[in-house]
């Protein structure tokens, strides 16, 4: 039976879950990293595999956002401009490019992976890493209005 | 009485329970190499005959496999803490192994269920791997139940 307690309870508790939701931020983060976060490893070959881990509370298609702002951000990091995502390994070796990927979930938390490759021509379907960075800032890193 | 139980309870517990042997390479007989992709705590396995062994591989991360036969190179992943919640899984790919070839295999966990795919190390591609041709689906007989 509900009654006011428990939906004052609720009331309570739902901005506080909702504050859990895993935000754009290092999963090797000490403080934050506990709820998710990016990170990225070198190989095989020249490629870089970039991933993002979220938590139950985040979007799956925030999720892909991040995760797309994180491979633009690694292009810049290693000083190119231009970027190829593949989805899997088994695309990389067939060249079958992607511009996002769809987020699945593992343990019910919606995770992904892509490989990134970097160039320094745009030279077939590739990404712009500031093209890439200038759409989805608002969404990866809203500005917050005093 | 109770020494009875705790008899009959361990020798239930270990009922099911193999003891895995760890591959020897042998000193006749040509050889291949294979490497995981780095996945946190997981155990590089492999099959051969519908038998299992355990690989150690050597501070490089490389394991010996035999070659110019059939093989089951698989993983067994534990333990692994996503958000705090821990799970395990296993996968497996079958190839036949060039003799003094470089193979990687590449786990994966992803959409609820785990992968594991193995390719020739080559040279010759930005990537540096390419398809292995004698990949194929690995004998239910590799995996434990």
């Amino acid at each position: 039976m509900i009654n006011k307690w428990m939906i004052t309870l609720l009331l309570g508790v739902m901005p506080l879950l909702s504050g859990c939701a895993t935000g754009y931020q290092d999963l090797s983060n000490p403080i934050l990293g506990w709820k998710g976060g990016y990170w990225d490893k070198k190989g095989p070959g020249e490629l870089i595999k970039v991933g993002f881990a979220g938590n139950m509370f985040v979007e799956p298609d925030k999720v892909g956002s991040y995760l797309l702002y994180r491979c633009a951000e690694i292009a810049q990091r290693e000083g190119r401009e231009f970027f190829v995502l593949y989805e899997s390994l088994p695309a990389a070796l067939s060249d079958r490019r992607s511009t996002e990927k769809s987020v699945g979930t593992v343990a019910s938390r919606p995770t992904a992976y892509v490989y990134i490759l970097l160039l320094e021509d745009a030279s077939g379907t590739v990404l712009s890493a500031n093209e890439v960075i200038t759409r989805l800032k608002p969404l990866v890193k809203p500005e917050v209005k005093s | 009485m109770i020494r009875s139980i705790l008899a009959v309870a361990l020798l239930a517990a270990l009922q099911g329970c193999t003891i895995v042997p760890l591959y020897k390479p042998s000193a006749q007989g040509s050889h291949a190499r294979v490497h995981l992709s780095d996945t946190g705590m997981s155990d590089l396995w492999l099959c051969l005959d519908d038998k299992r062994y355990r690989l150690q591989s050597d501070k490089a991360g490389f394991a010996k496999i035999p070659a110019e036969r059939r093989v089951t190179v698989g993983v067994w992943f534990y333990n692994y803490v996503y958000n705090g919640v821990s799970t395990s899984c296993e996968a497996a790919s079958s190839f036949i192994p060039a003799a003094d070839a470089s193979y990687y295999v590449d786990f994966e966990i992803e959409d609820e269920r785990c992968t594991a795919l193995s390719y020739r190390e080559v040279t010759t591609n930005r990537i540096g791997l390419e398809f292995e041709p004698t990949l194929q689906r690995p004998s239910n007989a590799c995996f434990m139940r």
